[in-house]
């Protein structure tokens, strides 16, 4: 049976703007960032999941979401079929020992004072793991073997700034991965090394996945990554969903404008490449914007239609699940 | 004839250590109207490049060595009021995240006026203002917006805004640090698409430092592979991506995933670029090269022409199809 691991239902995130003195007594109403505007979709067990957008259209968001470093403005979030978007407390730390999230710049990611043996034993003591310093040590070890820092010995005594940017980033993977957590939010693993290292990283993630049968949701902007590592696509755009599918299949056969002008928009390693024609201009809109009625995309859109504007994009499923939120394919495939 | 000829530049920096050799004889041609690649990873010294030919470098740098020929003049005997009217004139320069290379309390018209007096002092307001605005325009901005301050553009725009600064006197040549890294896909692809249009109306030659060779596949004419302050390869864009010779170059190339070609696992270098500070007498490479060879490690390999037109500092060239078969099949990491 496939099993559901993690299932979120029509969830929100809005930051709001702090009003002047002068705004609230006037009343005007709150307004905010709509980062991750009311999606649903779901996880199943050893799939995994990549996230692709621009910047700003609230990718990080969405993972910080799941691991509850946020709380959601509305919506659920379910984790193996329990509500874990409103946990406060000690079921809030019980539930962040069975997820976990690997931040971007591993030059940032670690305290600086901290030797790598403390950094990775942290999340032991925290949550109480194991019976003495020695068990513990016994398992940071083998956990730093994982990660490819040999020998574990030599690496735990050292500091961060005496590491590369390479073996920072298995370490804070080697953080992550402690607890044995099921599910792992992984945000831009590789994007702040250098790119005869990158490779190192993502294949030590693939490997890992599979030997502890984690889950993992990868964030990225970008597509060449996301296909290496990902068998499940989402496109977001502005807080919205705009396409889901399997990854080759949104890759070679993208329905939504947008993700037809992020496929083309793509450069890829090889001179003689023929790419299509971008056809979206400009850039995200940085303003936020009030809630409109339409679809989210309509300001960029080259196939703009009147109902565009009036009406949210209805979910077209095409086959084999590839999913599609735009009112071109309001009829399937074929009408556009 | 090329307009630009640096001949074996020699870059040093001088630190509490050491000298770094950041540069160590590295020569490059670009010729005019072609947009040529440096492509490196962080600590190369590929920006230390750049900044030698305009002569930018910290306080800390020495150049040791070496020619550069611009126009058939040679810029390092050029004294500094000299090579002030080389810089934004004849050659200009967009630095590494230019975005923030703009003034933030500064408005981008007054930014404008600033260079323009760089070369004239009473310069007339309403001269630059149209040559701004028909810069703007060139760059596809609206002129309307050059009142406005740099924080009220997004990244795209202040690139363009950079470009557009940049081509104020008409230079021959711009030199580009990363121009595209820090931008989104679609707007990489716009700045991208207007950098290829420039070198087309305006027979500007652009030198483009960058780590991602995607980039470089999409808009090159000709490009140098750099490592730990060496050139290790030249050749025109398509035979090097088609027939690639140092075993660095094959390494960056499969590390790089592809959106739609084979599904190939990726690899990875392993180990670390060496320590410029004293760098070891053999190739700089020598040490993450699966092919070594003892040879490799007593002394470094002299560029070699392996075609025309392509040029590697390997000694197993001629070796390296058969080796790349049998290597980088079953190489992990």
């Amino acid at each position: 049976m496939i099993e559901k691991i993690v299932e979120v239902e029509k969830l929100s995130k809005i930051f709001l703007f702090t009003r002047s003195l002068k705004e609230i007594i006037l009343g005007k109403t709150e307004q905010g960032v709509r980062a991750v505007d009311d999606i649903s979709f779901s996880i199943q067990k050893g799939e995994d999941l990549g996230v692709v957008g621009e910047s700003g259209c609230g990718k990080t968001t969405l993972g910080k979401l799941l691991v509850r470093v946020y709380k959601p403005t509305s919506g659920r979030i379910f984790f193996k079929e329990r509500d874990i978007s409103k946990l406060k407390g000690k079921k809030l730390k019980d539930y962040r020992k069975k997820t976990q999230m690997i931040f971007q710049n591993p030059y940032t990611a670690i305290n600086p004072r901290f030797t790598m043996y403390d950094f990775v034993a942290e999340p032991l003591l925290i949550h109480n793991i194991g019976k003495n310093e020695k068990e513990r040590k016994e398992m940071v070890f083998e956990m730093l073997n994982k990660v490819g820092l040999n020998p574990p010995k030599e690496f735990s005594g050292k500091y961060a700034h005496q590491l590369s940017g390479g073996e920072r980033q298995r370490a804070v993977v080697a953080r992550a991965l402690i607890l044995r957590p099921e599910f792992i939010v992984a945000d831009e693993p590789a994007s702040m090394l250098d790119v005869s290292l990158r490779a190192g990283i993502l294949n030590l993630l693939k490997q890992l996945a599979d030997e502890l049968d984690l889950t993992v949701m990868y964030i990225s902007h970008d597509l060449s990554l996301i296909r290496y590592l990902c068998n499940i696509i989402i496109v977001v755009y502005l807080g919205k969903f705009l396409e889901i599918g399997d990854t080759r299949e949104v890759i070679n056969n993208p329905l939504h404008p947008y993700t037809q002008a992020l496929v083309a928009a793509v450069p890829v390693p090889d001179p003689n490449f023929k790419y299509q024609k971008v056809k979206i201009k400009g850039a995200v809109p940085t303003v936020p914007q009030e809630p409109s009625p339409g679809c989210i995309f309509v300001d960029r859109c080259p196939y703009v239609k009147s109902i565009c504007k009036e009406e949210p994009p209805p979910q077209v499923k095409i086959d084999g699940g590839h999913i599609v939120y735009c009112h071109l394919y309001r009829g399937g495939r074929e009408i556009k | 004839m090329s307009l630009l000829h640096i001949e074996n530049l020699k870059t040093y920096y001088r630190t509490s250590k050491g000298l770094v050799q950041a540069v160590d004889g590295v020569s490059i041609d670009v010729r005019k109207g072609e947009i040529v690649g440096l492509a490196g990873e962080s600590g190369c010294g590929k920006t230390t490049v750049l900044n030698s030919i305009v002569r930018v470098l910290q306080k800390n740098a020495e150049i040791k060595g070496g020619r550069i020929f611009y126009n058939g003049r040679n810029l390092l005997e050029l004294n500094e009021k000299k090579m002030q009217k080389i810089r934004w004139k004849e050659i200009s320069v967009i630095p590494q995240s230019a975005m923030d290379a703009l003034d933030p309390v500064m408005r981008i018209e007054n930014q404008f006026i600033m260079v323009a007096k760089t070369d004239e002092r009473n310069k007339p307001r309403k001269k630059i203002s149209e040559r701004a605005e028909e810069l703007f325009s060139l760059v596809g901005l609206n002129k309307s917006r050059l009142k406005e301050y740099p924080h009220q553009f997004s990244g795209g725009m202040k690139q363009r805004a950079i470009i557009a600064l940049s081509l104020f006197f008409a230079p021959n040549m711009i030199l580009m640090d990363e121009p595209v890294t820090a931008l989104d896909v679609i707007v990489q692809n716009q700045i991208l698409n207007y950098i290829k249009k420039l070198q087309h109306s305006m027979d500007i030659s652009i030198l483009i430092v960058t780590h991602d060779i995607s980039v470089l596949a999409k808009i090159c004419d000709h490009i140098y592979i750099m490592y730990g302050g060496k050139i290790m390869e030249v050749a025109g864009t398509n035979e090097l991506f088609n027939n690639p010779l140092h075993p660095y170059t094959i390494g960056l190339q499969k590390s790089f995933p592809h959106l739609f070609g084979s599904e190939r696992k990726l690899i990875s270098i392993p180990g670390y670029p060496p320590s410029l500070l004293d760098p070891p007498p053999g190739c700089r490479f020598e040490g993450r090269c699966p092919f070594a060879i003892p040879e490799c490690r007593r002394e470094n390999p002299q560029m070699e022409k392996a075609k025309d037109g392509h040029y590697v500092a390997c000694y197993l060239y001629q070796k390296i199809g058969k080796l790349r078969e049998k290597a980088f099949l079953g190489v992990s990491n």
